[in-house]
């Protein structure tokens, strides 16, 4: 049965996923980081008051009472903030208060011009949000953290440990959700959707100048229901220790498929970034541990003395 | 020795523990309503919809509506003195090939065919809307005489131009990249939609017959 006060107390003890949520902070910064360095050509298209490009100011900004206009004749300053940001959350310094200040800044961003998102800048936001509450700072800082009091530790650990459930349980809707989506739409039904998005050339690397893409329809219907399914069963199974490396790994080949056929870049390296808070802190830091005893082997140029 | 907490600090903790759930359990049960049944409770919750989706947007209909078509964005110049001197450029083509070219970094280019496929969109959805309101008035005629009315209106329709006046400045930073003149030249601009053939044609596709016009410009200068 499930105990409300049992859970909470559970929730108030530690930080779960410690360690892996630290190493998430850094790769979602890095991801932000990679994102903005290679938008930057094109930011006085997007943003800028003086673009050819004219779109309707966001009604989010003027709501909370910021000037479109000044935000977008200083949009190099909005950059800037943002990258100040990301490189102090890499390091964990400010902490929680620059995690916060960092999603806010970058939801300023968004809203300048939110045209362009897609559903990886929807998933990276969300990401930033529930890190901005959570604990990632046990790992993988400049400055370790002393601990606060009792009292205040275990309220910080519940609103960590209840913002990692929070990611866990979005990554999980998102999937189901667009595994529901697909099933009511005809095309995934009669399986030929994944022929034509092989024939879209917005997407397909095979379809480029408009070229038509031929495919066995059995291939097509196999790729399709495969997907809707896995999507479908994504948060019933991954909660089974048993299930749980299967429908990551299906999950991981999906993504992989749209990485390198799709060309849809940015989504697939976010969520699947994400993967690793389905295991357990020990599991992720005797993975790490492994790992860097590799690499320590792997560039050890000279023999010990 | 662990620091002991005063009884006033202690409650204030069990208050606070107890709003943080409340303000959890608050978040996914409006996050939850907004994903699956959006449209019911965004017309019951408009203010903090507005401010959900302000904050946490969330759309997970990732690859859900495959599209039939391709789409074809021809910006036609010719020289205003000799018209007969005319140069054809698919825009679409253009960005996508920029867009392969410099994957898997192409967030720049990325950006800039997302934001021209909305604009495409956008001229779109004008066109039904307009399609839509002369079958209305003029029933009975053919599909043909809809859509030739609908691109009429709007041409005509000079208060909403803003997607057509962005498809033409994304046009000129186009030709400057590619090293064009835009003096003494007049443009025209179509949209077409080149359909995928369907995975088991019933009949063999003629040519031109996979193809629908959406819109296009008169010549005016560029």
């Amino acid at each position: 049965m499930f105990n409300l006060q049992q859970t909470l107390w559970r929730l108030q003890q530690k930080t779960e996923k410690a360690y892996y949520l630290a190493v998430l902070r850094v790769l979602v910064s890095v991801w932000f980081i990679k994102e903005l360095l290679f938008r930057w050509p094109v930011f006085d298209f997007l943003y800028d008051n003086q673009s050819s490009l004219k779109i309707n100011p966001s009604q989010t900004l003027a709501a909370v009472g910021l000037d479109v206009f000044f935000l977008r004749d200083h949009y190099m300053l909005v950059v800037g903030t943002c990258l100040l940001l990301l490189v102090l959350n890499i390091f964990g310094i400010g902490r929680n208060i620059v995690s916060l200040l960092l999603y806010l800044s970058m939801t300023v961003l968004y809203h300048l011009n939110p045209k362009f998102a897609n559903s990886g800048d929807e998933m990276s936001m969300l990401l930033l949000l529930y890190l901005s509450f959570a604990n990632t700072f046990s790992h993988l800082v400049l400055f370790r953290r002393k601990p606060f009091s009792p009292g205040k530790e275990k309220v910080y650990n519940l609103l960590s440990n209840l913002a990692t459930c929070s990611i866990i349980a979005n990554l999980c809707l998102s999937y189901f959700v667009a595994g529901a989506s697909k099933i009511s739409q005809s095309y995934w039904q009669d399986g030929t959707a994944i022929y034509y998005f092989i024939n879209d050339d917005r997407y397909s690397l095979f379809a480029a100048g408009g070229k038509h893409v031929a495919m066995p329809m059995s291939l097509s219907f196999i790729i399709g229901y495969g997907t809707v399914i896995l999507e479908l069963l994504f948060p019933f199974l991954v909660f089974y220790k048993r299930t749980r490396p299967i429908v990551l790994g299906l999950c991981l080949l999906m993504h992989i498929g749209i990485y390198s056929f799709l060309m849809v870049y940015g989504m697939t390296i976010i969520f699947v970034m994400q993967y690793g808070l389905f295991y357990s802190n020990e599991e992720v830091v005797t993975t790490a541990e492994k790992i860097k005893a590799y690499l320590k082997k792997l560039f050890r140029f000279a023999p010990k003395q | 020795m662990k620091p002991t907490e005063a009884s006033s600090n202690r409650l204030a903790y069990k208050w606070l523990t107890w709003c943080i759930v409340l303000a959890f359990g608050y978040y996914w049960i409006i996050t939850l309503g907004l994903v699956i049944f959006g449209n019911q409770v965004s017309s019951a919750i408009p203010g903090q919809t507005f401010i959900f989706r302000s904050f946490a947007r969330q759309n997970w209909r990732m690859f859900a509506f495959a599209k039939v078509y391709n789409r074809q964005m021809l910006f036609i110049t010719r020289d205003i003195a000799n018209p007969s001197q005319s140069d054809t450029t698919d825009l679409v083509q253009y960005l996508l090939t920029e867009k392969r070219a410099y994957a898997p970094f192409n967030n720049e280019e990325d950006a800039t065919e997302k934001i021209l496929y909305l604009l495409m969109n956008d001229v779109e959805v004008r066109v039904h809307s307009h399609e839509k309101k002369i079958k209305d008035t003029l029933p009975g005629k053919t599909a043909a005489f809809y859509k030739e009315q609908a691109i009429e209106a709007v041409k005509a329709d000079t208060a909403h131009q803003q997607d057509i006046n962005n498809i033409l400045g994304y046009a000129r930073t186009a030709m400057q990249q590619m090293k064009r003149s835009a003096a003494g030249k007049e443009y025209q601009l179509i949209i077409k939609h080149i359909y995928i053939p369907p995975s088991k044609p019933a009949l063999p596709v003629t040519p031109g017959a996979n193809e629908e016009i959406l819109f296009i410009s008169n010549y005016k200068p560029l």
